[in-house]
């Protein structure tokens, strides 16, 4: 949970990383890093791109240092930039979409396009274990309209109050919050079958 | 869900786990309208769900790397930047500077173009002196001291001739 020595600490590193005190940046990095990530990987779904792009908020951060106001409060910032940078992606995506690795091959209809080695495998018992529900959820995550998503997403950051979140979505706080409650309300309907137990029981729809 | 109050205990329970005093508001809420609680355990559920979902997967050097980038956009970018940032200039002083410097650039700019036309004119003008070369010609020519004053007097603005002026210089000449 945020506490006012927090938001202290943020923000003298920041008037620290203002003045080009690496040190204080790596603290920042490292303090959230985790967090930032998190928040791209479920809007992008892509491990490799969500750190990459993660790195990228930060050497944004480091570069707009001298546009930080103690004011606004450091997550709040460093989310807007993690969501615009999200939100650039999606649109770059969306203008040049990455050919899917089940496309078949054109000429043996049986065999697909691309074959890539799997780099990380885990054996069939792993891989039931691993986590057949956190794969529903984050299905039905991704299903959800970007702006929903991202909402929900930012809800789930202790960091942020309401207010911040709409802050970072450029919204107002009723919307912010139709936002969540849609998203959560969608979630609810496709996630039913496990809501009770957590468990996914199989094929239930 | 009529009962604003669960509505504000929903957003709280959605962020942090409830205080006993949050909890004893709950389980009025459940006590007013049984269905609260279906509504209550629901969203809890959901938030069970989102908090399975794991983190995701991070480079150990994922700090070490976006230092090392930090470094080589320092190095590419130009030293006068670095230079600003080392003195301490908030932003605006900074900006101004620039439109100072930039201002100063256009000014030699144009000092520098107005120059070379001079130069251009004066040229073209002892070409013209040059091209004269017979004694009757040269003697022709008007006095040095009225081509010092040329450049002005071609940048003065067209005005109409004295007529009357022109009229006694014609009948000066023809005595």
């Amino acid at each position: 949970m945020s506490t006012d020595l927090e938001l202290d600490s943020d923000a003298s590193l920041m008037l620290r990383v203002k003045q080009g005190d690496r040190r204080a940046f790596e603290r920042l990095v490292d303090k959230y890093k985790q967090p930032v990530t998190n928040l791209i990987y479920r809007m992008l779904g892509d491990a490799a791109e969500a750190e990459d792009l993660a790195q990228n908020v930060f050497i944004q951060v480091y570069k707009s240092a001298d546009r930080y106001k103690v004011a606004a409060k450091f997550t709040t910032w460093l989310f807007t930039i993690a969501r615009n940078l999200c939100l650039n992606e999606i649109r770059r995506r969306s203008r040049h979409p990455a050919t899917s690795l089940d496309t078949p091959h054109p000429e043996y209809e049986d065999q697909p396009l691309h074959q890539f080695e799997d780099a990380k495998t885990f054996s069939p018992p792993d891989a039931l274990l691993h986590g057949e529900l956190e794969q529903k959820i984050q299905q039905a995550l991704g299903e959800l309209p970007d702006s929903q998503r991202i909402a929900l997403l930012l809800c789930r950051q202790e960091e942020l109050s309401y207010e911040e979140i709409a802050r970072v979505l450029g919204c107002s706080l009723s919307a912010t919050k139709s936002l969540i409650h849609r998203g959560r309300e969608t979630l609810k309907q496709k996630l039913k079958p496990y809501l009770r137990t957590g468990i996914w029981k199989g094929s239930q729809k | 869900m009529n009962n604003p109050d669960l509505g504000r205990l929903l957003d709280t329970a959605r962020r942090r786990p409830l205080t006993a005093e949050e909890e004893t508001r709950l389980h009025a809420c459940f006590a007013d309208d049984p269905s609260a609680r279906t509504i209550w355990e629901e969203e809890m559920a959901l938030n069970r769900l989102l908090d399975r979902l794991p983190d995701a997967p991070l480079s150990s050097n994922f700090t070490a790397q976006v230092l090392q980038a930090v470094e080589r956009a320092d190095a590419g970018q130009g030293t006068s930047g670095r230079t600003f940032r080392w003195l301490g200039l908030p932003r605006p002083v900074r900006q101004a500077a620039a439109a100072c410097a930039l201002l100063v650039l256009m000014g030699l700019a144009y000092w520098r173009y107005d120059s070379v036309r001079r130069e251009k004119m004066a040229l073209a003008l002892a070409e013209l002196a040059s091209g004269m070369h017979t004694p009757s010609e040269a003697v022709a020519l008007a006095p040095e001291e009225l081509w010092e004053n040329f450049d002005a007097i071609h940048r003065l603005p067209q005005t109409q001739p004295d007529e009357e002026l022109l009229a006694v210089l014609k009948e000066v000449a023809m005595k």
